[in-house]
């Protein structure tokens, strides 16, 4: 008998973390920033993926280069031609761990800042990136947000010496994504 | 020399006005672009799911028009985007606005057709810069 509710238990387990586990956004927002005295630089991508296991703390976010926009015409131009290749490499990817996530509560409404580690893939290049990030859980959904600094050099992009003043060795990017629960 | 000076002068003008010009060139628009490919979503997903490489390489940075049924609208902060049904639960075709105003008569059922460059598949696939 106790085995039958054994059973039962390890079966609800594995049904509650298949379902109202998972959190996700198509919508995610991803900014990059470079700034520099002479030039100010920033592209758009509101079409980025993003999943939040909270069973495991497992977060990936996926992003089309081709799909930042800028201001002006020619800095995307120059964006995805001579900087990230975007024929040759059409997405980013990150793939990383919530260290502290078992203190993510959907259940009540707040800030809750954590420690996110992982591999960001850029250009074709992955390289480990740590950064502090927020997520704030309103009303069942989580809002994530982080900032942090990647050498452009790090990911095998080289700036010609003619434009190094107008384009910055350390770009910011800015992630903010509001996640909702999963429905499958 | 002096009797050339101005002539010196038109080109150097002429020169940092076409500079300028192209520093500041305005951004392609799809609303009176004619279309490249004229498809439907779910053919779009069919050959994107089919070899997503080779579709890459035949519609990024094209002018995609596809008429589909909306299935959902997200507004973001400056413009937003309507999804469109390819009859796949879990991958649509995300058509990014640049002004929520492009598409503001739209409602969730309605069938729409609409123009935006190809930047690729993730979950979705994504046309950006749209107009209807």
């Amino acid at each position: 008998m106790y085995k039958i509710i054994l059973g039962c238990l390890v079966l609800g387990l594995n049904i509650s973390n298949v379902t109202g586990q998972k959190y996700f956004t198509k919508t995610g927002h991803i900014t990059f920033f470079s700034d520099t005295p002479i030039e100010k630089i920033e592209g758009h991508n509101k079409s980025s993926n993003c999943v939040l296991d909270l069973a495991t703390g497992k977060l990936e976010f996926g992003t089309l280069i081709k799909g930042f926009q800028f201001e002006k015409a020619l800095m995307q131009e120059h964006f995805n031609e001579n900087y990230m290749e975007s024929n040759k490499f059409p997405k980013a990817t990150f793939k990383g761990q919530i260290s502290d996530f078992n203190k993510i509560d959907v259940s009540k409404n707040g800030k809750i800042p954590v420690k996110v580690t992982g591999d960001l893939t850029i250009h074709g290049v992955t390289k480990k990136v740590a950064t502090d990030a927020i997520l704030t859980v309103v009303n069942g959904k989580i809002e994530t947000n982080a900032n942090f600094n990647i050498l452009v050099a790090d990911y095998g992009i080289s700036i010609p010496a003619l434009v190094k003043d107008q384009i910055a060795k350390s770009v910011k990017i800015k992630v903010n994504a509001t996640l909702e629960p999963f429905k499958s | 020399m002096k009797k050339y000076f101005p002539y010196i002068l038109i080109i150097i003008v002429s020169l940092g006005v076409v500079g300028y010009n192209m520093y500041n060139k305005d951004h392609k628009e799809t609303k009176d672009a004619t279309s490249d490919v004229v498809i439907s979503p779910k053919e779009l997903l069919a050959i994107y799911e089919r070899d997503e490489v080779a579709a890459n390489a035949k519609y990024l940075d094209k002018i995609i028009e596809v008429k589909g049924i909306v299935k959902e609208i997200h507004n973001i902060s400056n413009g937003g985007s309507i999804s469109l049904d390819t009859g796949n639960e879990m991958a649509s075709i995300i058509c990014e606005f640049e002004s929520a105003a492009a598409y503001a008569n739209v409602k969730v059922g309605d069938e729409v057709n609409v123009k935006g460059f190809c930047t690729g598949k993730l979950m979705d696939i994504v046309l950006t810069r749209c107009s209807l």
